[in-house]
């Protein structure tokens, strides 16, 4: 028992392997929008996924949640959480549950919030759904995290409605929400990219706090890479719904490999030079390379159209999807 | 030589079934001279937009005057008076809405010429030109609006803005609704047209990495008041007044080891712009504020030439700690780094 539970407590809060998610495409092959996704996060880690409109990230995050959207499918893949399978996510007789097992908070958080009821009632209602808590203690309860998340005046607030919240004030409800039923993971998709910079420092900061501090494991979805070079402990980079690199934070910013994540930094730098360096003449050849990057790939040969590659370990905790990486030259 | 020259704009809106009014602006001053990019930063609801809406005489200020190039800017002569037509242009965040869906991006570009009574042949002249200077291929400007990427798309719809030559372009948050690597490539060509036709641009943006190496100068706006104005790089690494030191520390750039110094904490949010009360529109966040501040509009201060601050104690802002211009240093840790290993062979065509 005491092993069992040793081996449990050492299992990521998430394992994903092998997630592929697939649309049909009208008279033709179905689209690819998910390739092997093989991605693990451990209590108190906190992810950073990094990708461009359209590479999947918050088809990922649904796909976590049992959401996928639209007609897309589930083609092959597993999760486990806690070292459980939970390929029956979100049936009645499932022991995972989204919303208190694996929570997400998205970008527009008036969104999330229903109008018409205060701020304490849709705490509340949440935490006595999942954890079966009678009505003072869910009030206690949503009290408590109104006040984890430095909502000024909690006692006040949970009368609030909505629309009196001003933006970073609905953000960190919603996160407050997030973390109510203690979930053992916490989706982020791009939930601070719409709040003003000096709000966006203040909510990233006090989500990184409660993350550590409650062991939750995070998964941080961003399009902007600087995010994740303060907040994250590891970061993955996400193209064409392939993972194309995964790195410990500071290897990665210290010596990108892909091609297609040294082409990122190079677009935050600003450096004319730089880009000209690794933005590639367009491919010749009509037929659709086997590596998802070649297109735009400075460093592609003819192996590159020829045959996909996978993604490999270059380093201990570290991985590359690329034939050609760029490796550490001095 | 000053091209367009923004004094005391004040601009009220009517907030409906209420006698209240919006305080979008109150009281700003810009200058831009030929050839230069001011840029307009600030967080929503500074006011930007309004200010940007003013300049090109979409929207009537409630006060104050806009000169463009030696005569008034009104909304009766505005950017579609036969006098300005093609002298100033706006580009818009969403690319889409430079274009028509049915229409070729070709016939779109060519546009605005036909109001100026340009001649068929040379409006194709001009094309061609245009196409080359933004690096479009006639093929891709016989294209439909949606069979571009939304970056392709911006591009052209700046090449549509500059077919008239015109001597200022306004561009609102033009870039924001690309991705990081389109984003950069706008703002490349950006630079280039400016350094190959003399363009002037009014940029607004709330994205402080881009401003930093495109515009000459930054305009910093909090609740529709100018904060401070001076050259981007002092802006950046010397700001002086409390709120563009807050501003520039919140910016995050991809380096871990580029975390901006906490020099000052601005507290909360920013406020809404109804009913604003006297004196300092930071009063309600800053940490060095004191009584005089919420009695009057600090006066503008130049604490070195062509630098202006308004904040009554912009000399404490000086002193905090050594500052660095992190936007410049990430640029030299990027060369440092992404230099190595780059390939020396071009990519094999196929
Ligand atoms: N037509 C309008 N009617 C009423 N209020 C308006 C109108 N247009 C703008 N405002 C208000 O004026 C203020 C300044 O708006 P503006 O759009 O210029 O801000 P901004 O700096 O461009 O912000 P963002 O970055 O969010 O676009 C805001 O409070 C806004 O709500
Ligand atoms: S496999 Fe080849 S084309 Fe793909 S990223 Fe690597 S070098 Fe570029
Ligand atoms: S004038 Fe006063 S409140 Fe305004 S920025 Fe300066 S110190 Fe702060
Ligand atoms: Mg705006």
């Amino acid at each position: 028992m005491a092993l069992a539970r040793t081996i449990e407590n050492e299992a990521p809060v998430i394992a994903l392997r092998n997630l592929t998610v697939a649309y049909p495409r009208y008279g033709g092959e179905p689209r690819t929008a998910l390739a092997g996704i093989d991605l693990a996060i451990d209590a108190g880690e906190m992810v950073g996924l990094v990708g461009e409109a359209g590479a999947g990230k918050t088809l990922l995050a649904r796909t976590i949640m049992d959401a996928i959207p639209g007609d897309g499918r589930l083609v092959c893949g597993e999760m486990d959480y806690r070292g459980a399978p939970i390929s029956r996510i979100g049936r009645d007789d499932s022991p995972v549950r989204p919303g208190r097992d694996i929570a997400m908070i998205v970008s527009n958080p008036r969104n999330e919030l229903n109008p018409v009821l205060t701020v304490g009632t849709q705490i509340t209602n949440v935490i006595r759904h999942h954890l079966r808590l009678g009505k003072a203690e869910a009030r206690e309860r949503a009290l408590q995290m109104l006040r984890a998340v430095a909502i000024p005046d909690p006692e006040r607030r949970l009368d609030a409605w909505p629309h009196e919240l001003s933006g970073g004030m609905a953000q960190r409800v919603v996160i407050a929400i997030a973390l109510a039923c203690n979930p053992g993971l916490v989706i982020s998709d791009d939930a601070t990219s719409a709040l003003d910079v000096t709000v966006q420092r203040q909510v990233l900061d006090l989500f990184k706090a409660l993350v550590e501090d409650k062991g939750v494991a995070a998964l941080l979805i961003t399009r902007d890479i600087a995010v994740t070079a303060h907040y994250c402990d590891r970061i993955v980079i996400l193209y064409d719904g392939e993972v194309v690199e995964d790195a410990p934070r500071k290897a990665f910013f210290d010596r990108p490999h892909h091609p297609y994540s040294v082409l990122l930094m190079a677009a935050f730098a600003h450096s004319v030079s730089l880009r000209r360096q690794w933005t590639a003449a367009p491919l010749k050849t009509a037929a659709s390379p086997a590596c998802r990057f070649a297109e735009r790939c400075v460093r592609r040969q003819p192996r590159c159209i020829a045959e996909a590659p996978a993604l490999r370990d270059v380093a201990p905790g570290r991985r590359v999807r690329c034939h050609f990486p760029v490796e550490a030259v001095a | 030589m000053t091209l367009l020259t923004v004094s005391g704009l004040v601009k009220h809106f009517a907030i409906s079934g209420s006698a209240k009014l919006v305080q979008a602006l109150n009281g700003v001053d810009l200058e831009i001279a030929r050839g230069e990019t001011l840029a307009l930063v600030g967080e929503s609801g500074s006011g930007k937009t309004t200010v940007g809406r003013c300049v090109v005489g979409l929207i009537e200020a409630t006060k104050g005057s806009i000169v463009f190039d030696g005569e008034p800017m009104t909304t009766a002569r505005n950017i579609r008076h036969p006098e300005v037509r093609g002298r100033i242009q706006l580009l818009f965040q969403e690319p889409m809405e430079s274009f028509n869906p049915r229409e070729t991006i070709a016939r779109a570009m060519m546009e605005p010429l036909i109001y100026l009574g340009v001649s068929g042949p040379d409006r194709v002249k001009r094309l061609r030109e245009v196409l080359a200077l933004i690096g479009i291929s006639e093929r891709v400007a016989e294209s439909l609006p949606s069979d571009l990427s939304p970056g392709l798309l911006q591009r052209a719809a700046i090449g549509r803005a500059i077919m008239s030559k015109p001597d200022l372009l306004v561009l609102d948050e033009p870039t924001s609704a690309l991705d990081p690597t389109s984003r950069a490539e706008i703002v490349d060509l950006l630079i280039r047209l400016q350094a190959e036709t003399g363009i002037a641009y009014l940029f607004i943006s709330h994205d402080l990495s881009t401003v930093r190496f495109l515009s000459s100068r930054i305009t910093v706006l909090y609740l529709g008041s100018v904060m401070e104005t001076g050259p981007a790089e002092e802006v950046c690494a010397r700001p002086r007044h409390p709120y563009s030191v807050g501003l520039m520390a919140s910016v995050l750039l991809p380096h871990p080891s580029l975390k901006a110094p906490e020099r000052l904490k601005l507290e909360g949010e920013i406020p809404s712009p109804v009913d604003l009360p006297p004196g300092c529109p930071l009063a309600s966040r800053c940490p060095f504020v004191e009584p005089a501040c919420r009695t009057a509009k600090p006066p503008a201060e130049y604490p070195a030439k062509g630098h202006l601050v308004h904040c009554i104690n912009h000399e404490k802002v000086a002193a905090l700690d050594e500052s660095i211009d992190q936007f410049s240093e990430f640029r030299a840790i990027s060369d440092r780094m992404l230099s190595v290993g780059a390939p020396t062979a071009p990519a094999w065509a196929g």
